[in-house]
């Protein structure tokens, strides 16, 4: 699967997290997670692993993905992840 | 069911808080709640959400876009997996019920799901909704509730709302035919000002309905002591 | 070392002295001494030389007056909470004096309290000692080790015991006074920055070298009561522009929460209270000025209504939701530390039955005993609940500093029943944890958690679990709701602190119960 454009989806609120993917110019995905510092330092990794799985799932090779969290779950951040890919393909 | 509370679906917070009301059910709002640009994302969040939070004390149901429009479709494809209980089938006609349950059977299908598990509940928003309330209950045996919506209702019919009175006709026929065909009914969500909420819930429990809609979490206590 | 919570620190702190480590909430009860107080005597104004005035015209003269000098501890109160302008005035002096290594002693320090951090920085100031600290940029200050000497938390029973017995010593107190006399007499619910009762600063007038009244209302001799500090108690007074904002009394949280899964939180509470038979004849009753907390008494009063229950009193911070009961007649007494909101304030002005209690008398343990030991019904708030129910108020889970002890650990150790009272997921963290990042009060203090996803009951009240075997309240245990949440959140990775120990948390009887390390 092939990112064409930039794509955000999700929203600053609480709970949610605003993911924006770029195609990649390498292959691979890297992830790049900003939030709180105290859910980030316990839980970023796993966001973060969270987030590639995501796309990795969805068949997506090469991105550049940000994330902007406002403490969300896994399914939270799957949904945004999934919904950000599929309005960049 | 005596309560089922709105929520947007596109709101984890509100996800993941929603069992915590006490309301029966949770009516999981992809259409009015949600704005068209963000059709694509809601879907994939309340698919989520059905997935990994657990629903499993209250009833969990969908309210699509309107049939006809191509969320639709696009709706109940991606949330029939993750198993709510119910759909919601919004402007019901037995043509449009027909056509949710097949789409049912589709997802049902494809995904090993026992079929007829998803159950629909049509909501009956226009004057010839109402007059043929009983034929929408009887155009899929997954019908196991019905839903009134009154501001449509009196949008439909050009009349402004202007309290209880104008809706006993549409109510008692809706109630009226719930009952002969053993299914519950749910009025219509309250709007005006909150302590009205309880004239209007035991007005329609008067009537015969069995539950009504929570518009919010606020309404939900008022309402499972009405319909008690 | 360790102590009886299996806390690790060493038996010597630099900066702070030897370690007395914490041996159970229950364990440290006898008999004590405390230190006497330097006097310096007023000639009367009949003496020629004519006697001494206690006004100073600045404050340069005042410092002159007392010979400020560096090393000095100054004790400060926090009742205009983050709306006080007298210690960030009075440290301003201070540094442009060129003054160091001062000892803050404050009772609380709120947002508004952000120019300290720069005199942290110069070396003006290089310890603190605190009841309640509001996170914010000093606590961030504390937490990331500018401090010379590691602050010290103690709790508002905890500050006047260690002034009384000489733990700590208090050089110059300054009383942030709402309205004052020529001659010291200071009334704390009168004046422009009215801020109703001035009770943490009490041990600082009784044990100081010098006590200073600070007001921006000067009134005639005397002033008009209720005085709450009296002219013996009172070396200087300083008249400045404005002593605070009362507008920032009501700062912070102390509102009952419109939130519905808060109101639900303490309507379960409320209900766990009934159903284990605390609302009654002569019930007593506090709660933490937290949203939800706050709560907890709007549904206990609904309860007393309904069942025609007169309560003995209510204690500690007061808001208007207190002052109310007082005036229903749900209650007979209130017992006053703090007024958080001007409600109260007016109140504790008018009216006798709302009593002004001392910090020694709220909750010193080593007092021939304090208010505390009278409570039945203490309602809390916590950061984080460990699985044997320790509670921490002091840091986040990233051990970053957000608040501290206040009358926490005096009124869990007191009551008959403590309820902690908190939504369980705050974000995507989980408030119950394996172990809490700081102790602050002690888990066989704790009795009941009640949370928006179920109530633990401490297994040490088996009288509780007992009574509410049958109760159709959602109980469970405090396992389940650590695993409930972390199936939601996932399990949280460690957070690495360095070996500095930026903070010491004293227990309200002078014990060390956690200290707080710099996080890396």
């Amino acid at each position: 699967m092939k990112l064409v454009r930039e794509a955000t989806a999700g929203a600053t609120e609480a709970g949610d997290i605003v993911i924006t993917v770029l195609p990649g110019e390498a292959p691979g995905i890297t992830v790049d997670l900003k939030g709180k510092s105290v859910v980030l330092k316990q839980f970023g990794n796993q966001m973060k692993s969270v987030i590639k799985k995501t796309a990795e799932d969805l068949g997506v090779e090469s991105a550049i993905i940000k994330a902007q969290d406002n403490a969300a779950l896994d399914y939270t951040i799957r949904a945004r992840t999934r919904c950000a890919i599929e309005r960049a393909i | 069911m005596k309560s089922l509370m709105i929520v947007n679906a596109n709101n984890p917070k509100i996800l993941l808080d929603a069992v915590l009301y006490g309301a029966d059910g949770i009516l999981f709002d992809l259409a009015e709640s949600v704005p068209d640009t963000e059709k694509d994302a809601a879907r994939l969040l309340l698919a989520e959400a059905l997935n990994f939070l657990d629903y499993s004390s209250v009833e969990a149901v969908v309210r699509p876009n309107r049939p006809g429009e191509k969320d639709f479709e696009l709706d109940l494809l991606a949330v029939g997996p993750a198993k709510p209980c119910n759909f919601i089938v919004p402007a019901a006609t037995p043509e449009y019920v027909a056509q949710a349950a097949a789409l049912l059977d589709r997802v049902e299908s494809e995904n090993n799901l026992p079929a007829g598990a998803i159950r629909l509940i049509p909501s009956i928003d226009s004057a010839a909704g109402v007059e043929n309330v009983a034929a929408v209950i009887a155009a899929s045996p997954r019908v196991n509730a019905v839903i009134f919506d009154a501001k449509n209702f009196l949008a439909d019919l050009g009349a402004e709302a202007s309290g209880g009175e104008q809706l006993v006709y549409a109510r008692s026929k809706i109630a009226v035919a719930c009952h002969v065909a053993g299914i519950a009914s749910l009025d219509t969500p309250y709007a005006g000002k909150p302590d009205g909420l309880t004239a209007d819930a035991e007005a329609a429990k008067a009537l015969g309905f069995t539950g009504k809609v929570a518009s919010d979490g606020k309404q939900v206590k008022i309402i499972n002591s009405v319909f008690a | 070392m360790k102590n009886v919570l299996g806390r690790e620190f060493p038996e010597y702190i630099e900066g702070y002295g030897q370690v007395k480590p914490f041996i159970g909430a229950y364990n440290s009860y006898g008999d004590r001494t405390t230190v006497g107080a330097k006097r310096r005597s007023v000639k009367p104004a009949r003496q020629t030389p004519p006697g001494e005035e206690k006004l100073c015209q600045s404050i340069e003269e005042l410092f002159d007056r007392i010979g400020v000098k560096d090393g000095m501890t100054f004790g400060f109160h926090h009742h205009l909470r983050n709306g006080d302008h007298v210690l960030n005035l009075v440290m301003k002096a201070a540094a442009e004096r060129g003054l160091k290594d001062l000892h803050v002693a404050a009772t609380g320090i709120f947002g508004c309290h952000a120019p300290l951090v720069d005199y942290i920085k110069s070396g003006v100031i290089t310890q603190i000692s605190c009841s309640y600290i509001s996170p914010g940029p000093v606590a961030k200050a504390i937490t990331s080790g500018l401090l010379q000497k590691p602050a010290i938390f103690r709790s508002h029973g905890g500050r006047p015991r260690a002034i009384e017995s000489g733990d700590m010593h208090i050089d110059v107190a300054f009383a942030a006074s709402p309205t004052c006399d020529p001659y010291g007499n200071i009334n704390g619910t009168h004046g422009k920055s009215a801020c109703g009762v001035l009770s943490y600063i009490f041990p600082d007038t009784e044990y100081a070298d010098y006590v200073v009244a600070v007001t921006d209302n000067l009134v005639a001799y005397p002033a008009p009561p209720p005085i709450q500090i009296t002219q013996d108690k009172v070396d200087f007074i300083l008249v400045v522009d404005s002593i605070g904002d009362p507008a920032g009394i009501a700062s912070g949280t102390t509102r009952v929460t419109t939130d519905p899964i808060g109101l639900r939180i303490a309507e379960s509470a409320a209900a766990l209270l009934d159903e284990a038979g605390y609302i009654k004849d002569g019930m007593s009753l506090q709660t933490g000025a937290g949203g939800a907390s706050l709560a907890v008494a709007a549904f206990v009063r609904e309860r007393m209504l309904a069942g025609g229950v007169v309560g003995a009193f209510g204690a500690g911070g007061i808001t208007s939701y207190f002052v109310q009961m007082l005036k229903e007649g749900l209650l007979r007494a209130l017992f006053d530390v703090q007024c958080f909101d001007l409600d109260s304030v007016k109140s504790a002005g008018e009216n006798p039955a709302h009593m002004l209690m001392s910090g020694s008398l709220y909750g010193n343990p080593h007092s021939r005993g304090a208010v505390v030991n009278n409570l039945d019904i203490m309602i809390l708030g916590a950061t984080e609940v460990d699985l044997d129910f320790n509670v921490n108020v002091v840091t986040g889970s990233d051990g970053v500093i957000m608040g501290a002890s206040g009358g926490h650990n005096d009124c869990s150790a007191g009551s008959k029943i403590a309820i902690v009272v908190s939504n369980l997921l705050k974000g995507r963290l989980c408030m119950v944890r394996d172990r809490v990042t700081t102790v602050t009060s002690p888990g066989e203090t704790i009795d009941v958690l009640v949370t928006d996803r179920g109530i633990a009951i401490n297994p040490l009240r088996t009288d509780l679990l007992e009574k509410l075997k049958d109760s159709n309240l959602p109980i469970t245990d405090i396992k389940s709701l650590k695993e409930f949440g972390e199936n939601l959140t996932g399990k949280p990775e460690a957070v690495e602190f360095t070996d500095k120990i930026v903070a010491v948390v004293e227990y309200r009887d002078g014990t060390v119960i956690d200290v707080v390390r710099q996080p890396k």
